[in-house]
């Protein structure tokens, strides 16, 4: 919960470091020179202790001649958000990176690289986001690029490396099994995982720059929910209340609770597909098929709700487009007491099956302090013991009026991040329950208003993979930037604790207890070096 | 090892079975569904507010000298409705359809095709028969620009603004 | 009149290799059900490899020679096994038994090596996980039948010492369990396990290649059955006419006994199962074993 106390600490240290701090609505936006940004971000947090969320580059010569970098780190005791900011050099930009001592910026810094063309000092990059072939001086999201230029693709091999001392196995970026393409290299000794490497980015699609160009407002929404097909409404939800806060508008209460139950419908429904895919991949296909029979009422529920059963398109800058009335709301708590009576029943028995509890049961383990260290995000966090949700912590939309408990479970295993979304599906239940109860009227959409430039907006929208975080510079009509990071770009990063000295035959379910999302990780990125590198295995542990 | 897995035939047993013989039998869609949008020609006054709206560029106007062609592109469409909350006129509907697999291209595309007007003064093409007629309806007050280009709207306001700014000037000295 | 008998059961031959298509289109259905599905028709399995046969062939390695060799052996050689169980099951001769085991080995080895000879990382991984299996399971499954068919050519059960009865008991359970685990259905149908990683031993075969391999995994499920169910009726009814066909008429309860835990169950662990049947079989056996020693020089 918000305690805007908290907030002289920061600006005492932003003064301190050479800078000045600003404070608006719940952010703190601190501008400091870019020397002193290793110190300010250590200082952030290791002593302060709060989460790392991400870093945007930003172009803005177009408007003072320099390159960005904005660090967003979130005080999820405070309930504040923290925007570091550091002005860089307009023909050269080089920054110092802040890896060192916080680990989780990693590949944020190498996709502003990618992307903007900045450099970072103090860390080894390699090309992430971008594929091999692309020119090595072109940058997408500079301004002066246009959004439509296509580079002739080149083909070439983008073998991650190779290793003579361990079998190496091959997983995707094209696999029958694997539903998007992403691709994972595991080195193997005889049926033990040694060592993971990921190559991910395949489907980035430009989407910032897209609607950085070609865009307005209210299109970037139905763009934003196209981020992913599973939490879309977060992405659309957490940029509208981006937009909404760096514009000071005063959304209706009514469309704010509708969005908060939407949102926990979509919980519940990705929960219930995960779970499902998780049985699917013990050899429990009779878990998959029951559980997605219940699914399938949560899919009727968002159609009756939003009229899709899937990227419900509801939201705008400003509110909603559907509303709730006295029928759907009984119909809705008739459909979710059914549900909540059946997924219990269900699932204590799926969950009793010998081989899913034996096979769940001490695999895939993410320490506590590697999950802070890599600031985890969501259901991964929360089963290593990490106790953060930004619906409670950084409470939007309507999480603020209802009350729920937020499942922790300390055993970091692949049991414990099955058990905390079986968890959370009783949770939303409840709190859908409970905002149908104390739904005020009035509208549910703002319509005059205006969206001024040159403001800031950041948002966290815990998706039901854990936090999702948008930031928008606002623009003409437009975002100037806009900024996405889906709670998977965070989480993949842990596989490869979880994966290491694992059985093979452990490798997919410990894959996908993360509930990975390709595309939403992907949506702005491209790859590494297409150099066939050998870096030692030891050097790819740490 | 407990019993527990067995109570899986009960529940199978109690829920019958919840697959359906799609297609052979009706989808299971719901009243609020949002499918296929369906332009009416005859209301539509080819204004684009439509396509402006529309975020993934369904709906097109595609404009040469003698017309403006409003084109819809079922492929692109991602159903949200939004052409339907700004159309004007209430020319666009929402219907229910998602069955649009088709082996023929052409399927995909509707055409509405408005006459186009020219402007009184440059003679250019302008906008469509329709929605001139439709502004003058709605407010007669505008009718004597209704007719003209906005660049010469422009042209004729530039002129009469820097007439006045001459004017001003003058007073001063 | 033996040597008649011999000749009739010839077309029953022909009706062996129709059931196991059939019963697995049974299975499906009862998966169906049990996952509240619709499910296939009954006659999936027939279409399904019809429809792989009439497929045009796409040569995807070049071992596919050797492939086809292995898995007709295997299909032949098991039709051969049915047609001795049948005997045994009609005269309770133990040695007709020893043949259908050995011809049993073979079905079983050539149908599992053959992912083997195919070279791709994927079909290797997923095949050697299948020979190790097989390698404990196929020990168990054929010591187990061999001292049930002793002790049901004995007819133990004619003697009341409780200690014998358990001796019977422990050898048929561990056959079952055997059995059970060489139908290779969840958990421990591991060859086509972790499918996310190594999609198995399927993944380099298509068109009439995947049909014959499927087909002849069929027929193992049919042999495994009768195995077992052979010298059950024989020790429970005896050896004769109305046995066999007491034991063609249990045949579709226990293929559906056998669908039914596995859609109860998930599937093991790739490198745990091995170990722990093992564990079981050799208990299992040794105490059976001990026991009738004891009782033997008693
Ligand atoms: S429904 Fe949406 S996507 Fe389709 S034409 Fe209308 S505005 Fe465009
Ligand atoms: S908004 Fe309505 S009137 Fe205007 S072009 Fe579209 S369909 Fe026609």
């Amino acid at each position: 919960m918000l305690n805007l106390e908290e907030t002289t600490k920061y600006i005492e240290l932003a003064s301190k470091s050479g800078g000045q701090a600003k404070i608006e609505g719940d952010t703190v936006f601190i501008t400091i020179p870019p020397d002193r940004l290793v110190d300010v971000a250590d200082t952030i947090f290791n002593k302060y202790n709060t989460s790392f969320r991400v870093c945007a580059g930003v172009d803005e010569r177009p408007l003072n001649g320099h390159f960005s970098l904005v660090h967003l780190f979130t005080d999820d005791k405070a309930g504040l958000y923290v925007a570091v900011k550091t002005y860089l050099s307009g023909e050269s930009p080089v920054a110092p990176s802040i890896t060192s001592v916080v680990p989780a910026a990693d590949w944020c810094e190498m996709e502003a690289r990618d992307l903007l063309g900045i450099e970072f000092t103090g860390r080894e990059t390699y090309r992430l986001v971008l594929p091999p072939w692309w020119p090595s001086n072109l940058y997408p999201l500079r301004k002066e690029t246009p959004y439509n230029y296509r580079p002739e693709p080149r083909l070439e091999s983008e073998k991650l490396g190779y290793s003579r001392e361990y079998g190496v196995i091959p997983l995707g970026p094209y696999h029958p099994a694997l539903h998007e393409p992403e691709y994972f290299e595991l080195y193997v000794e005889g049926e033990r995982v040694v060592d993971v490497k990921y190559r991910g980015f395949h489907v980035h699609r430009g989407v910032e720059k897209l609607a950085e160009s070609r865009m307005s407002y209210q299109q970037v929404n139905f763009l934003a929910e196209r981020i992913c097909g599973i939490c879309g409404f977060v992405h659309s939800t957490c940029y509208a209340l981006a937009v909404e806060k760096a514009a000071k508008l005063d959304v209706p209460e009514r469309a704010q609770f509708i969005r908060s139950i939407v949102l926990e419908v979509e919980r519940i429904h990705s929960h219930l597909l995960l779970l499902g895919v998780a049985f699917h991949l013990l050899g429990y296909d009779a878990g998959f098929m029951h559980i997605w029979r219940i699914r399938e009422r949560v899919m009727q529920l968002a159609e009756l709700l939003t009229g899709s059963r899937k990227t419900y398109g509801i939201n705008l800058v400003g509110g909603v487009r559907r509303d709730v009335n006295e029928e759907k709301k009984q119909k809705t708590l008739e459909a979710l007491r059914e549900l909540g009576r059946e997924f219990k029943n269900f699932i204590e028995v799926a969950i009793s099956v010998p081989q899913v509890k034996k096979r769940l049961t001490g695999s895939g383990v993410l320490p506590r302090e590697e999950a802070v260290k890599l600031s985890v995000e969501g259901p991964v966090a929360r089963a290593s013991g990490v106790n953060k949700d930004a619906r409670r912590d950084l409470p939007y939309a309507a999480y603020k009026y209802v009350s729920f408990k937020v499942p922790v479970y300390t055993e970091g295993d692949n049991l414990a991040r099955v058990l905390v979304r079986v968890d959370e599906v009783f949770e939303s239940i409840s709190i859908i329950e409970q905002l149908l109860d104390k739904l005020p009227g009035g509208s549910i959409l703002l319509t005059d208003f205006e969206i001024p430039e040159g403001r800031v907006g950041v948002q966290v929208v815990e998706a039901p993979r854990g936090g999702d975080i948008h930031y928008v510079v606002t623009g003409k009509g437009a975002p100037y930037r806009w900024r996405v990071r889906a709670p998977t770009y965070a989480n993949i990063p842990a596989l490869r604790v979880m994966l290491r000295d694992q059985p093979l035959a452990d490798a997919p379910i410990t894959i996908a207890s993360i509930d990975p999302c390709f595309s939403c990780t992907d949506r702005v990125v491209v790859v590494r070096d297409g150099r066939i590198e050998e870096i030692k295995l030891t050097q790819l542990v740490k | 090892m407990s019993h527990k897995p067995l109570k899986l035939i009960i529940i199978a047993g109690s829920k019958g079975r919840v697959t359906v013989k799609y297609p052979y039998q009706e989808p299971l869609i719901t009243p609020e569904f949002r499918g296929e949008i369906e332009i009416d020609p005859a209301k539509c006054i080819g204004c684009g507010a439509c396509v402006k709206a529309c975020p993934p560029n369904a709906l097109e106007l595609l404009e040469s000298e003698k017309e403006v062609i409003l084109r819809y592109f079922v492929g692109r469409c991602i159903f949200c409705w939004r052409c339907i909350d700004v159309c004007p006129v209430n020319a666009i509907k929402g219907t229910r359809n998602f069955e649009l697999a088709t082996d023929k291209h052409t399927d995909l595309y509707t055409l509405v095709v408005h006459t186009r007007t020219t402007c009184e003064i440059c003679g250019k093409p302008f906008e469509t028969t329709r929605m001139q007629r439709y502004i003058a309806e709605k407010s007669p007050v505008t009718e004597e620009y209704a007719s003209i280009c906005p660049d010469c709207r422009k042209r004729l306001l530039a002129e009469a603004v820097s007439a006045r700014r001459v004017g001003i000037s003058e007073h001063k000295e | 009149m033996e040597q008649l008998l011999v000749y009739t059961l010839t077309p029953l031959i022909v009706l062996y290799a129709i059931i196991p298509v059939i019963l697995d289109g049974v299975e499906r259905k009862l998966k169906a059900a049990l996952q509240s599905r619709i499910g296939p028709p009954v006659t999936q399995t027939i279409y399904d490899l019809l429809k792989l046969v009439l497929v045009k062939e796409i040569k995807t390695q070049p071992t596919i020679l050797y492939v086809y060799l292995s898995l007709t052996s295997s299909i032949v050689t098991g039709l051969a096994s049915l047609y001795y169980i049948t005997l045994y099951a009609l005269r309770g001769d133990q040695v007709d038994m020893f043949y259908a085991l050995a011809l049993f080995a073979i079905t079983t080895s050539t149908h599992t090596v053959t992912p083997l000879i195919v070279p791709n990382p994927y079909s290797f991984i997923g095949g050697i996980r299948e020979v190790v299996l097989g390698v404990v399971n196929e020990a168990a499954l054929i010591t187990s039948i061999s001292l049930y068919t002793i002790m049901a050519q004995r007819s133990v059960l004619k003697s009341t010492q409780w200690v014998t009865i358990i001796a019977v008991a422990l050898v048929a359970l561990t056959a079952f369990i055997a059995s059970y685990v060489a139908s290779s259905r969840v958990p421990f149908d591991i060859a086509e396990a972790e499918p996310e990683v190594a999609s198995g031993i399927f993944v380099e075969f298509s068109g009439s290649v995947l049909a014959l391999n499927i087909y002849s995994l069929l027929l193992r499920r049919l042999i495994v059955k009768l195995l077992v169910l052979a010298p059950t009726v024989g020790l429970l009814y005896g050896f004769s006419l109305t046995g066999l066909l007491v034991v063609l008429l249990l045949l579709p309860a226990t293929w559906v006994t056998y669908a039914t835990v596995a859609v109860i169950l998930g599937r093991s662990r790739v490198d745990v199962a091995p170990l722990t049947l093992a564990k079981i079989y050799i208990a299992l056996i040794l105490i059976s074993i001990t026991v009738l020693l004891v009782q033997a020089y008693a």
